[in-house]
């Protein structure tokens, strides 16, 4: 049997890589239990691919703190006593947890695999060195913690199925006065790295001696999404050097969303965006490439567009009447 | 405030690269993890604003020899020196023994290493001693009532923030401060101390090979004619075009179109 510990977003929705991580347990066992340490996530949302989840909640103040979840993982342990690998999804949260666990059990950790396959009985761990420049190979016994990097879990499709059973444990978790979570803070569209956005704004030579880059600017704030560009808006300092997007820029790897204003679409740029989920275009020019990247273009000049787009956004009016409109609906 | 920041010595990620004839990692550069210098680096600053005496400890590669003069004009009182064969367990339990009779306040070092990868030192350590620990930060603050304050960024585009109570072990990652260097070599203006060990060989049994991707297996496409499925594999597929993708157009820019826009960036966002 193989045990997953469910990734969660601040304890209360389940992460994408959760489905990467129960498709590798299953290639690894036919018996695959999920362990759903939460701070508030419904039964009913839950849809894993699993013969069995265990559900232990703590409170919002206890989630973010790992003493609390290697307690609660602990009791799981010892009122189930399951036996099998213990397989996690790699984050500064779930290290912390692992070590701790391992600490207690005197097993080994493994932090940051790439994969893990069966060998006669032996899992058998891949991870990286020197950030990719070359890989190790190394054996792991079934009492292992093994975390695994979601980079490398995120291209399996959703499962629609529920769990088989479901059992609720009830933990009373002592203090810990150590640390002590605080609240959550979210990062503004300025301090936030194009990276790690998951709603970016792309801006090129179209926006150029236009008088509404402030719109842009709102825009921006709406969505929270920070401000990047193309080559040619980096050398019309309209934005800085380390936020050009493309071949001779940065990759935009982890947006789901990229609005391009006033960027043609050349391949340098697109390169950029290359693994971007959605892609809206603005801009006046029907025959641009963009338009064969996006998934919804519109084309006109971008001060006209801009101003209605934010309206719609801001009051929301119009998102709630419209949900979930079709693209018939909309006249599209 | 006492504190101890932990160094370790690495080949630096730059200079190395896999030898497919030799099949081994050549061009080594020795050097000292890069988020490591960078919690030094935050001691140097906290050391201004506040009262601190910093001690260091540095991990030493067996085979190399460490540049202490890179440790210059950082306001260090001692340097310990151990040497290490790379096991985070093994090291925890030496450096535990080691601090038995030391009573350090903080215990500070880089998240990540840049060769292994490994985080698990300093967990490792501040389970060993029985203080609390918190890894990953990304902004730490010292506060009036002798407490830290800390941010950490679990999710993407969020920080947590925590109250740290000392004594308690922090690993950082390289945003905590700009990295400054010293220009010129000085000598090291601390003192050294050089603390035996016995080394084991490292439990573990592994190899090293060249980098391989993991190779993923998507849907293959099923059409008679070796044309269709090329033009399918190239994204032209024939029966892939469903009402999501962009089939549909209009001429003319209404309020509906714009609501519609509007509604698909938050659904998008919230996916
Ligand atoms: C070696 C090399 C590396 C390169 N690397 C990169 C790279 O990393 N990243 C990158 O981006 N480029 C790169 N380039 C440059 C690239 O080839 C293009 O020149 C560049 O991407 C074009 O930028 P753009 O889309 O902003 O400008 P343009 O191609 O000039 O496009 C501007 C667009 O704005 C539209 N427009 C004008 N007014 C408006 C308006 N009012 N409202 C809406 N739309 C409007 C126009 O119709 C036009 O389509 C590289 C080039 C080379 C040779």
């Amino acid at each position: 049997m193989v045990i997953c510990y469910i990734p969660l977003k601040e304890g209360l929705a389940v992460k994408h890589s959760a489905h990467g991580l129960l498709a590798k347990a299953r290639k690894l066992s036919s018996q695959v239990t999920a362990l759903v340490v939460h701070c508030g996530i419904q039964e009913e949302d839950i849809r894993l691919d699993c013969d069995e989840m265990v559900m232990i909640r703590l409170s919002e103040r206890e989630w973010p703190v790992s003493s609390c979840h290697i307690q609660a993982i602990s009791s799981f342990q010892r009122e189930l006593s399951k036996e099998g690998p213990f397989l996690f999804t790699s984050s500064p949260l779930t290290n912390e947890i692992t070590v701790g666990l391992a600490a207690r059990s005197g097993s080994t950790i493994i932090n940051q695999a790439m994969d893990i396959t069966m060998d006669n009985d032996r899992l058998i761990v891949k991870r990286e060195l020197y950030g990719g420049k070359a890989c190790t190979y190394e054996y792991a016994s079934c009492s292992n913690y093994i975390s695994i990097d979601p980079a490398f879990l995120n291209y399996y499709k959703t499962s629609s199925k529920r769990p088989v059973s479901i059992r609720h444990l009830d933990l009373n978790v002592p203090k810990n006065d150590s640390i002590q979570f605080i609240k959550n803070k979210q990062l503004s569209w300025k301090e936030i790295g194009l990276t790690e956005a998951s709603c970016v704004i792309g801006i090129g030579r179209g926006v150029y001696q236009t008088p509404a880059l402030d719109q842009i600017e709102i825009l921006a704030e709406v969505l929270n999404a920070p401000i990047g560009g193309s080559k040619v808006a980096d050398e019309l300092q309209l934005i800085p050097r380390e936020r050009r997007i493309g071949s001779s820029g940065i990759t935009i790897a982890e947006a789901d969303i990229y609005i391009a204003i006033g960027i043609s679409g050349s391949s340098q740029h697109l390169e950029g965006i290359k693994n971007v989920k959605h892609v809206l275009a603005i801009n006046n020019d029907a025959a641009a490439p963009i338009f064969k990247r996006c998934d919804i273009g519109i084309i006109s000049r971008y001060e006209n567009v801009l101003p209605q787009l934010i309206a719609a956004l801001k009051n929301g009016d119009g998102v709630k009447n419209i949900e979930d409109i079709g693209y018939t609906a909309a006249g599209v | 405030m006492r504190i101890l920041v932990i160094l370790r010595q690495v080949y630096e990620q730059k200079s190395i690269q896999w030898s497919y004839e030799d099949r081994k990692l050549i061009y080594q550069r020795n050097s000292y993890n890069k988020s490591d210098l960078h919690a030094l680096q935050w001691t140097r600053e906290y050391k201004l604003k506040a009262d601190a005496l910093v001690d260091v400890l540095i991990l030493k590669k067996e085979e190399e020899a460490s540049e202490e003069n890179k440790l210059a004009n950082f306001g260090i009182q001692r340097c310990f020196r151990i040497p290490s064969n790379g096991s985070e367990k093994e090291d925890a339990a030496f450096i535990s023994d080691l601090l038995k009779n030391e009573s350090y306040s903080l215990i500070l070092s880089g998240y990540e290493t840049e060769d292994e990868h490994s985080c698990a030192l300093l967990p490792l350590l501040s389970y060993e001693l029985g203080i609390g620990v918190l890894t990953a930060v990304y902004q730490l603050e010292g506060k009036p009532n002798g407490q830290l304050t800390a941010l950490r960024k679990e999710e993407r585009g969020s920080l947590q923030e925590f109250t740290i109570q000392l004594p308690a072990a922090v690993s950082v990652t390289s945003h905590i401060s700009k990295l400054r260097y010293h220009r010129g070599r000085s000598a090291p203006d601390f003192t050294m101390i050089e603390v035996k060990r016995q080394l084991s060989k490292p439990e573990a049994v592994r190899r090293i090979e060249a980098p391989e991707p993991n190779i993923w297996y998507a849907d293959t496409p099923s059409e008679e004619i070796p044309q269709l499925r090329l033009l399918n594999i190239m994204g032209f597929a024939s029966q892939s075009n469903n009402s999501n993708n962009l089939q549909k157009q209009t001429d003319h820019l209404s309020k509906a179109h714009l609501y519609f826009t509007a509604e698909r960036l938050v659904k998008w966002l919230k996916e």
